[in-house]
């Protein structure tokens, strides 16, 4: 069999893998240092003692300049051996970390320390990264002191402290992807510093990154996590040729939406319902428009997002797949500015200003239009005066807002707000038809569909800098998800039915993180979240079958939980180009009153910085709540996401995860990077019967107990290896990603793993576009391997005592067949000009390019002694547009 | 020039790529499996199993899939009986007593290499104390679609007589397990996916569920005779109304079965393919006519 052997291909590899970070060429640390110099040049000697003894020391040229050293010495210990080459120079040496020094004149008087420096004397270099245009904060710079060879990365809120350093002058690195690295020069101990980084800026939409890739001594981001600034997800494609973040994220490898336009997002292997989306650090449940076609991410909104595609760290929890943190723009701080945009199915706009000195906001909509064009309300009149209203009502809509203050960087206080969702309210004739007149007419057998489903997100957060050294984030949230489904059906004059069906999830939170830059190659975060969860689902259905048979439910259910977790990781740099991120994280769960214990490891290696980056994390992960659906009746859980807790009957669910890669950089615009992973989930909740679809009015209800009975625990299992590649070199851009993966469940009947529902084993994405004048032409594809689905392999005549015998196809394995390849192709074409003083984007996306109609489903059914097999295809060639405006 | 290790580990993934690039999901093949069907009835003296076996699913059907060269036993509370072919996969054994309550079925059927058996335990009889058919005075219209897929003809119209049938039995208050299954089958009826939601002609269910009037459970159906307008009169025509009691393994099989292009009924039979199901049945045909010529 090929998968034992691929298993155990794949270990070795991970292995090997580890085995290869561990091992890594150590740097002499140990060794016996010696020196015999008499009236030698300083700066020789010190040269001398970099070159050979690996003692790492940082001097100015003037400061050595026509001094002389004379030392005899023997021993182990590089400071000794530097107080012997600098004795009678009137210099001295301090240490900044192991084996790195930094050689000063002892006349040099240190600043006064405040209080928390004095205890050691050392002096901390801290500030801001903003971008220069717009004044928002930016998360994940780079900032290095080239000269020590260390370096950090600015937190989410744009800061960055590195402790721990002698007084002085430091040139200072900072960069960013998508930004002109910056060099300044700065001192520790004063107040933190604001640096400005200036975008690149765009050459007719199109972007030349290629001079910001290198990134110094900065590590790249750790492994399975997608970090790219929005500026580059916005020029990513996306359906339905709108901004839509959710969509631009399946460019990378190991993330692809369940179906070909909509249903959720499914990541490297793991169920949508196992994703966790935070916006500010709130949850949003149900983060799609359209019956998942769009998302609620628009992208335009963020000023930063990542992707946790596995392995997050400590500070993360709560689901076991992957974790989108995406964090609102604050508003420019800088002048008003304003975005308005209109597309294929909704129109959006985007407005962020400064109010006043450290204030600012940003507040942007968007809303679909359909309803605008074909009516809401129809009042209809039959010949014999008959009235009736019909109505065609959809549309969805989004509203984000943020509000930041802070007249100083201190303290900082924002609030943002965000609510969305879809409303459907349809009453039409049952008898419709594609004469759309036909419809216009008072109906006595109809149907009316009221649904709705928001997210509504308030989330508050306070930050706060102790020192220098200590950084202090409050959030607290308020985040609900409501849905209802309404329907009235009538298909004869004496047979209908009413069902209103609702759920709802809150959540109110309180987390409370805090960062302490304690040394320089040591920083702790701390954290605490506390959560109370809130379900509730009520039922009221009547169906009258005729006068006499009436059929009646009425079902209502509570569930609260509170959920605590504490949490702690440190990021500790042993050396230069290593970086190791142990965490821990503990939970508890009131519902059923679990407590677990997670552990995480990061850890990112640079062997040749700028060149070669490894990384590798993984831990143990948990999940509190499931999301299941009713899956035989028509009446409620159509388009609801309803969530249940943990309890005494129903487990967590909880996943293993390791992840291991590297990074490659063989020329300054392009980067090769590849990730292996392996995930392993436990309890995870399977359908007890797979080939149970909703198939009536009739259903086991919404009791959880009910509910629970058509799922059975089960475990799920994924791996694969991604590569990807990714040049930015003058007018082109090229991106490409090949993965190849296994994603298995099994559940406990199985004699071992099947293929699960989005089991794709190999996948292929390329991007190649072209800037010219303003003119921007982007050619993109995705073939991948179809999706498994049950092929039957026998067929056979079984009967029964109250009827005929029918003819059945024998399916003994679920996920046996695979459909036939996906292969899908899009041209965009974008033109960008100014017009009335406007910057103009205009937009023409073909989706679907060359109108293969990819085969996204098949039944087979048997029909007159033989088995017709049915495909149900995916979208045809779509032409999709979109204007957008910017001032 | 890159470090040594570092060069192991692309050639390590590398590989890795290469390894998964062959792996996938194999094409299933097609396999013949022998196939039986049993529903030993309470009160019988006689046990017919009917085997046939499984074929390809492509080409045409072949008209003859029976088995008849199978061994069968069965074992009645232990005791072996022997069934005799009787042809077109026919075998029946004979039983000198007949079958009661709780006894316990097991039937072994070997064909070629391959053995299969189940068991199982008889119910109680059933019997239908009393029906009542109240047919409606006037028929009501209706929407008739015969496909809910896209493509599908645009829906129309028309008219039906719905018809409400009471169906009344004694309970077995020994087995709360039992499961009832009701069954009304018209001569002339109508059915389409949007009415066939509110009508219930066929339903099975857990018999300690059915609502208890005095001593005795009822269940109520609904079915549909189409007419050609408003003024049409219900038509005579015949329904027969059966109700049968079974245990798990049936209901599960008979819940199952109604989707044949979606999934095969769950059965019993270990090492093959159906059920074998002791079920205790009961039914009758009454004619229905128009409410004011009720008979």
């Amino acid at each position: 069999m090929a998968l034992p052997i691929l298993v155990r291909a794949l270990r070795r590899a991970l292995v090997a893998l580890l085995l290869g970070i561990l091992f890594m060429p150590r740097s002499a640390s140990a060794q016996s240092i010696e020196i015999d110099v008499q009236a030698k040049p300083l700066a020789e000697t010190l040269e001398g003692l970099r070159t050979r003894w690996g003692i790492d020391v940082v001097y100015s040229d003037r400061a050595v300049a026509g001094v002389l050293s004379t030392c005899r010495y023997r021993g182990d210990e590089p400071a000794d051996a530097l107080r012997c080459v600098l004795a009678s120079t009137g210099l001295e040496a301090e240490r900044v970390r192991r084996r790195q020094f930094v050689v000063r004149t002892i006349s040099e008087a240190p600043p006064q320390p405040s209080d928390e420096e004095s205890a050691t004397a050392r002096l901390s270099l801290s500030g801001f990264v903003r971008d220069a245009s717009t004044g928002e904060l930016l998360y994940g710079a780079h900032v290095v002191i080239p000269a020590l060879r260390v370096g950090t990365a600015t937190n989410e809120a744009g800061y960055f402290a590195l402790p721990s350093l002698p007084d002085g002058e430091y040139d200072v690195r900072i960069s960013y992807i998508g930004y002109e690295p910056r060099n300044v020069s700065l001192r520790p101990g004063e107040r933190a510093s604001t640096i400005r980084l200036t975008p690149i800026p765009f050459e007719s939409h199109g972007v030349t990154v290629e001079a910001d890739r290198s990134r110094e001594q900065g590590f790249p981001p750790p492994s399975g996590v997608v970090q790219v600034p929005v500026r580059e997800l916005e020029r990513l494609p996306s359906f339905p040729g709108e901004q839509d973040l959710l969509h631009a994220l399946q460019w990378f490898p190991g993330v692809q939406k369940a179906g070909e336009v909509n249903g959720g997002l499914v990541i490297r292997g793991g169920s949508p319902d196992q994703n966790l989306y935070l916006l500010d650090g709130a949850p949003v449940y149900h983060p799609w428009h359209a019956f998942s076609l769009i998302s609620t991410f628009q992208t335009e909104t963020f000023s930063d997002v990542k992707l946790y595609r596995g392995a997050f760290p400590a500070q993360h929890g709560g689901r076991i797949s992957s974790v989108l943190d995406a964090q609102l723009k604050d508003g420019n701080r800088d002048g008003p500015r304003a975005t308005a945009a209109i597309g294929m199915l909704s129109g959006r706009f985007m407005i962020e200003s400064p109010i006043s000195h450290g204030t600012s906001f940003m507040i942007s909509g968007r809303r679909s239009y359909l309803d605008k064009l074909i009516g809401t309300r129809h009042p209809v009149e039959d010949a014999a005066g008959r009235r009736d209203t019909l109505r065609t009502d959809y549309f969805f809509h989004d509203l984000a807002a943020k509000v930041s203050f802070g007249s100083t960087d201190w303290h900082r206080v924002s609030l943002s707000h965000y609510r969305g969702g879809d409303q459907l309210d349809l009453r039409l004739p049952f008898d419709l038809s594609l004469d759309f007149s036909s419809w216009l007419r008072p109906a006595d057998l109809y149907f009316e569909i009221d649904q709705y489903w928001t997210n509504a997100v308030t989330s508050m957060r306070y930050q706060y800098i102790y020192g220098t050294r200590f950084f202090s984030t409050l959030t607290a949230y308020r985040s609900a998800y409501r849905a209802r489904e309404g329907f009235v059906l009538r298909p004869t004059s004496d047979s209908h039915l009413l069902s209103s069906y609702t759920v709802t999830l809150e959540d109110v939170g309180f987390r409370w993180d805090g960062q302490w830059y304690f040394a320089l190659d040591h920083d702790l975060l701390v954290g605490v979240h506390v959560v109370d969860h809130l379900f509730r689902s009520n039922l009221d259905a009547q169906i009258y079958r005729s006068v006499a048979a009436v059929d009646s439910m009425s079902q209502y259910s509570r569930q609260r939980a509170v959920e605590t977790a504490a949490y702690a990781q440190t990021s500790w740099r042993p050396r230069g180009n290593l970086r190791v991120q142990p965490g821990l994280r503990l939970t508890h769960f009131g519902g059923g009153g679990y407590l677990q214990l997670s552990p995480r490891l990061g850890v990112q290696y640079a062997p040749l910085p700028d060149r070669v980056m490894l990384r590798a994390a993984g831990g143990r992960y948990d999940q509190f709540m499931h999301r299941l659906r009713d899956r035989h009746s028509f009446l409620y859980d159509l388009v609801s996401s309803r969530w249940i807790p943990t309890s005494e009957d129903v487990r967590p669910s909880n996943s293993h995860h390791v992840t291991a890669g590297l990074e490659v950089r063989p020329h300054r615009a392009l980067i090769l990077s590849s990730d292996a992973y392996w995930y392993e989930g436990f309890d995870v909740l399977l359908p007890q019967d797979d080939f149970q679809l909703k198939d009536g009015l009739e259903g086991p209800g919404i009791e959880v107990a009910a509910l629970l009975g058509q799922y059975t625990p089960g475990d799920a299992r994924s791996y694969g290896v991604e590569f990807n590649a990714r040049l930015d070199h003058r007018s082109w851009e090229l991106m490409a990603s090949y993965t190849g993966s296994r994603s298995l469940t099994r559940i406990e009947t199985d004699d071992g793993f099947r293929p699960g529902r989005f089991d794709v084993p190999r996948s292929f994405r390329g991007l190649v576009g072209y800037s010219w004048s303003g003119l921007t032409v982007r050619f993109s594809g995705d073939i991948r391997s179809g999706y498994p689905h049950t092929v039957p392999v026998a067929r056979y005549v079984l009967g029964d005592p109250l009827g005929t015998p029918d003819v059945y196809l024998h399916r003994p394995e679920i996920n046996n067949g695979r459909l036939p390849p996906y292969f899908h192709t899009d041209l965009t074409l974008q033109y960008a000009f100014r017009w009335g003083g406007a910057r103009w984007n205009a937009q023409m996306h073909l989706f679907n390019l060359t109108g293969r109609r990819n085969v996204l489903a098949r039944q087979y059914v048997p029909v007159d002694g033989r088995v017709d097999v049915r495909d149900r295809r995916g979208l045809p060639t779509l032409p999709l547009f979109e204007i957008e405006m910017r001032i | 020039m890159m470090a040594s290790p570092t060069r192991s580990l692309i050639i390590a993934f590398v590989l890795g790529v290469a390894v998964l690039a062959g792996c996938g999901t194999v094409e299933p093949q097609s396999e013949v499996i022998v196939v039986v069907e049993a529903f030993p009835a309470t009160a019988s003296s006689e046990i017919d199993v009917i085997v046939r076996h499984s074929e390809t699913v492509w080409g045409e059907m072949a008209a003859d899939n029976a088995v008849d060269d199978a061994e069968v036993v069965l074992r009645i509370d232990g005791v072996e009986v022997p069934a005799l072919a009787m042809g077109e996969g026919q075998y029946r054994a004979t039983l000198q007593d007949a079958l009661d309550a709780g006894m316990a079925v097991d039937a072994t059927i070997r064909w070629k290499e391959q053995r299969a058996s189940a068991s199982t335990a008889m119910p109680r009889m059933i019997e239908i104390d009393s029906v009542r058919i109240l047919p409606a005075m006037r028929p009501v219209e209706a929407v008739l679609i015969d496909s809910v897929t896209i493509g599908a003809p645009p829906p129309e119209t028309g008219w039906l007589y719905l018809v409400d049938v009471a169906v009344f039995w004694r309970p077995d208050a020994t087995d709360n397990e039992a499961f009832i299954r009701a069954k009304l089958a018209p001569e002339r009826s109508f059915a389409g996916p949007v009415v066939d939601f509110f009508l219930r002609s066929d339903h099975i269910f857990s018999e300690a569920s059915a609502l208890q009037i005095g001593d005795a459970r009822h269940w109520n159906g609904v079915y549909a005779v189409r007419v050609e307008g408003p003024d049409s009169p219900l038509p005579d025509h015949e329904v027969a109304i059966a109700l049968l009691r079974s245990g798990r393994d049936y209901a599960r099989y008979a819940s199952s079965r109604f989707a044949p292009d979606r999934r095969e009924p769950v059965g019993n039979v270990r090492g093959g393919i159906g059920i074998v199901s002791g079920v205790a049945v009961d039914s009758l045909r009454v004619v229905v006519t128009h409410p004011e010529e009720m008979r």
